[in-house]
């Protein structure tokens, strides 16, 4: 029986790919689409060691205090230790929950190419794309507001 | 674009946390394995169960399944001719017929950012077959229970980037180790198993190893040494016995970006196994005198992790053997079919 469990359990990954993000911060905190219905959701994964990421954190934190539209949501990932990513939470003042990612998280996404790297979805919860590298509060903030400069700058 | 491809040190360790997590559910599914046969079986380390690292904070439930048809008859490292086999059974040795293991694993693992710990409740079903002593005596045997319990632990905190550790643990005597022939000629019905085809050893072992990880890339590789030694054991009918020390060593690699959905792997496992030794081990070779169990086998598993989301993943292993030296006769297998799953939370 569980062989046949096993054989069945593949066909489903496809359908579980970009399912509702369910994501629980350092706190206890659970997110997911339907409790942040109406905003738009920027899922942004980071770990401790990437410089790139790590001066991403000021743009985006300052981002989270200005909106109320926008929730952002930091999954750390390949860390050390979680006192490594409590430690770096408190340095750089993140604005945003800090959820501890895994790779099983990151699976859940489709798997990393690089970091930083982050998925954006709408307000109805659709996801919009996502964005492997740094992103500005500036071009975040073109992306909210719809301008067609910054439409590539999400891909699905 | 700034985009850090490259990872980093700790990139090395957090990005094999599959990679391992599926190692270890192919150890544990060997394990019955090893204590279904004196000595082919045990060419499959029972040790790499213990390896169990996980880098990811938090527990791992695994299930798994492995089938293994031992009905091969091997004498050092080839197969053992007819004439051969008829010498030995005409000298007045038992000559194993097959042992058919299935062996249902149910794991968890607790993994803390230094440390973590691995228990395994294996549940086999195993039968067996052999000629007896004589012409025309054959007995056979069914047995369903629960085989020897692992309680494994683990520390990363020697290397501040974790790519290395020790582990340690212990093997329970929670297996049966009172199973007798149920079928066959009358001579052979009621009368018990030899010890090493048990579903438990009846011992207490110690684990002792280390393990070593790293990565190029998207390619991640493992290697873990380890000893598995009894430290008590337990008399029957006035029988001692003693499995004997196994020593293995397990190698592997992966290559899957971070958090692929598939994730093809490729291992490598070297056992030596020395002889059971105590009045209750398998009879001397009835030619030579020598020891009847132990050796040393080297097999290849290739396999693959599938992630299906919200933390669950199922694998499968097929370990093939690729050397095998053993001891007087035994019985071999072609191949170990492992199939399992594995939920993150």
């Amino acid at each position: 029986m569980l062989c046949v469990a096993l054989l069945l359990l593949p066909s489903f990954a496809h359908a579980t790919h970009n399912h509702d993000l369910n994501l629980k911060d350092k706190d206890g905190v659970r997110y997911t689409l339907p409790s942040l219905h109406g905003k738009w959701v920027l899922v942004n994964f980071w770990a401790p060691w990437c410089t790139i990421c790590i001066h991403e954190m000021p743009e985006l934190s300052a981002l989270q205090q200005q909106r109320a539209d926008l929730q952002i949501i930091g999954v750390a990932v390949m860390y050390k230790s979680r006192k490594e990513v409590l430690d770096m939470a408190t340095k750089h003042a993140i604005s945003f929950p800090i959820v501890f990612g895994s790779e099983d998280i990151a699976g859940d996404f489709g798997g990393l190419d690089g970091l930083p790297t982050s998925f954006l979805y709408s307000p109805s919860g659709q996801l919009i794309g996502h964005h492997q590298g740094p992103l500005t509060r500036k071009q975040i903030e073109q992306v909210l507001e719809q301008r067609p400069e910054a439409a590539a700058l999400f891909v699905r | 674009m700034n985009f850090m491809r490259t990872p980093s040190i700790t990139h090395r360790v957090l990005g094999l946390a599959i990679f391992i997590a599926s190692t270890l559910s192919l150890s544990i599914a060997v394990m019955g394995n090893a204590h279904a046969c004196a000595a082919c079986g045990d060419s499959l380390s029972t040790d790499w169960a213990i390896q169990g690292v996980s880098t990811t904070p938090g527990f791992i439930a695994d299930l798994s399944h492995s089938y293994i048809n031992q009905n091969q008859q091997r004498y050092g490292t080839s197969k053992a001719s007819p004439a051969l086999i008829s010498s030995l059974r005409g000298a007045g040795q038992e000559i194993e017929d097959y042992t058919k293991t299935q062996t249902v694993t149910a794991s968890l693992n607790y993994t803390n950012d230094t440390w973590g710990v691995n228990t395994q409740l294996p549940f086999i079903r195993r039968t067996h077959g052999t000629f007896g002593e004589g012409d025309s005596n054959y007995g056979s045997s069914s047995n369903n229970s629960l085989g020897d319990v692992r309680v494994i632990g683990r520390y990363t905190g020697l290397s501040v980037d974790r790519t290395s550790g020790i582990i340690a643990g212990l093997k329970l005597p929670t297996g049966s180790t009172n199973t007798k022939f149920s079928g066959g000629t009358p001579d052979l019905i009621n009368t018990s198993l030899d010890r090493a085809l048990q579903n438990g050893t009846g011992s207490t072992d110690l684990i002792m190893g280390g393990f070593l990880s790293g990565a190029a890339g998207k390619y991640g590789w493992f290697t873990q040494g380890t000893l598995q030694h009894a430290v008590s054991t337990k008399t029957i009918d006035g029988l001692d016995y003693r499995p004997g020390d196994a020593y293995v060593l397990n190698t592997g690699m992966r290559y899957a970006k971070f958090g692929s959905q598939f994730t093809p792997m490729l291992q490598l496992t070297y056992t030596h196994r020395r002889p059971d030794t105590g009045a209750g081990a398998s009879p001397a070779d009835s030619l030579t005198q020598g020891p009847s169990t132990g050796g040393t086998l080297v097999h290849l598993a290739p396999g693959a992790t599938i992630r299906i989301g919200g933390g669950t993943s199922v694998y499968g292993f097929i370990q093939l053997p690729v050397y095998q030296n053993v001891n007087s006769l035994q019985l071999g297998a072609n191949y170990t079919l492992t199939l399992g799953i594995r939920h993150s939370f």
